[in-house]
């Protein structure tokens, strides 16, 4: 849930990108980073491998400035997309006000897609929040792939998701900040 | 991050929250792995620098920075009293000051979605 703190009227938004290892959920957040405002935004930390997996998560936190006299700033976070990281996954995944489910468009990477999307149904159940009412948004993409891809196309149709869909090729940036404005624009009208 | 207080000039605020936060949570993983409900602190000792780590009441953490002016033990001390004083404060969430849990006024979300659409356009 959204953080309001009215002493110092700061409110803070939790977006996390979940999805198969080398969807691309790490180079979204870097073509964030290099795109976005420099005065906007704070410093992308990795807590990476030395083979630049995620081994915990990346995390960049972006200010949207003061509206009506409240300071909003998004909170961007990716998990591990390795299966053995589950519980690193699950611990990203505590307070989350937004998610982004960043699917590989690759072919072969179909049955990862539904495992991940099964895992994040599984591990919002541990915290009890309910997956159709969270802010959600899809984007078909690959770090390998240069065609964008409809998420419906990567083998999550046939899952009870709900959610809006985008096209998107992390590495060139197609798709990324349309996939970001609307999960965002998700998140702050859960607020009123 | 909820509030920051001493000399932190050259401190990156939100990512040492970011990064303290997920530490903690970790720890708490590691807890439970040990079949403890939760670690109450946590240390890290450096050799000019050491944080300690506490929880007040699963609510919220308060991280200490200290140099080598003081000890982990003064710290503790000190430390222990405070997280009592802040857990028999409310936490902020998404409530107003009456307790009233708050929604923002649509205007609020129609100028916030402007926000949004310019810092992020490319």
């Amino acid at each position: 849930m959204s953080m309001i703190n009215y002493a110092s009227r700061e409110i803070n938004c939790k977006l996390v990108y979940y999805g198969p290892g080398l969807g691309g959920k790490t180079t979204n957040l870097e073509y964030v980073y290099n795109k976005v405002n420099p005065e906007t935004r704070g410093k992308l930390i990795s807590l990476a491998t030395e083979q630049e997996r995620t081994l915990f998560f990346d995390f960049l936190p972006v200010d949207l400035g003061s509206i009506r006299g409240f300071k909003t700033r998004f909170h961007l976070y990716t998990v591990p997309g390795q299966v053995y990281y589950n519980a690193s996954r699950r611990l990203i995944l505590k307070g989350v006000d937004g998610l982004v489910f960043v699917a590989d468009s690759q072919a072969e990477r179909m049955d990862a897609n539904i495992a991940a999307l099964e895992n994040l149904y599984e591990n919002l159940a541990d915290y009890g929040y309910d997956r159709i009412s969270c802010p959600s948004c899809c984007s078909g993409t690959s770090g390998t792939c240069p065609t964008p891809c409809r998420s419906t196309n990567c083998g999550i149709s046939s899952t009870p998701w709900v959610c809006q869909e985008y096209e998107a090729v992390a590495v060139s940036g197609v798709g990324v900040f349309d996939t970001l404005k609307a999960v965002s624009k998700l998140v702050l009208k859960s607020l009123s | 991050m909820l509030s920051a207080a001493g000399d932190r000039a050259d401190l990156d605020e939100t990512a040492f929250a970011s990064l303290a936060s997920a530490d903690f949570a970790a720890s708490g993983q590691l807890a439970s792995l040990l079949g403890e409900d939760q670690f109450t602190s946590l240390y890290h000792h450096g050799a000019e620098r050491s944080m300690f780590v506490a929880d007040i009441s699963g609510a919220a953490i308060l991280a200490v920075l200290f140099d080598t002016r003081t000890t982990l033990g003064m710290v503790r001390i000190k430390t222990k009293s405070l997280c009592r004083s802040f857990a028999e404060q409310r936490p902020p969430g998404r409530e107003g000051p009456s307790g009233q849990v708050v929604q923002m006024e649509s205007d609020w979300a129609n100028e916030a979605e402007s926000e949004i659409d310019r810092l992020f356009g490319e």
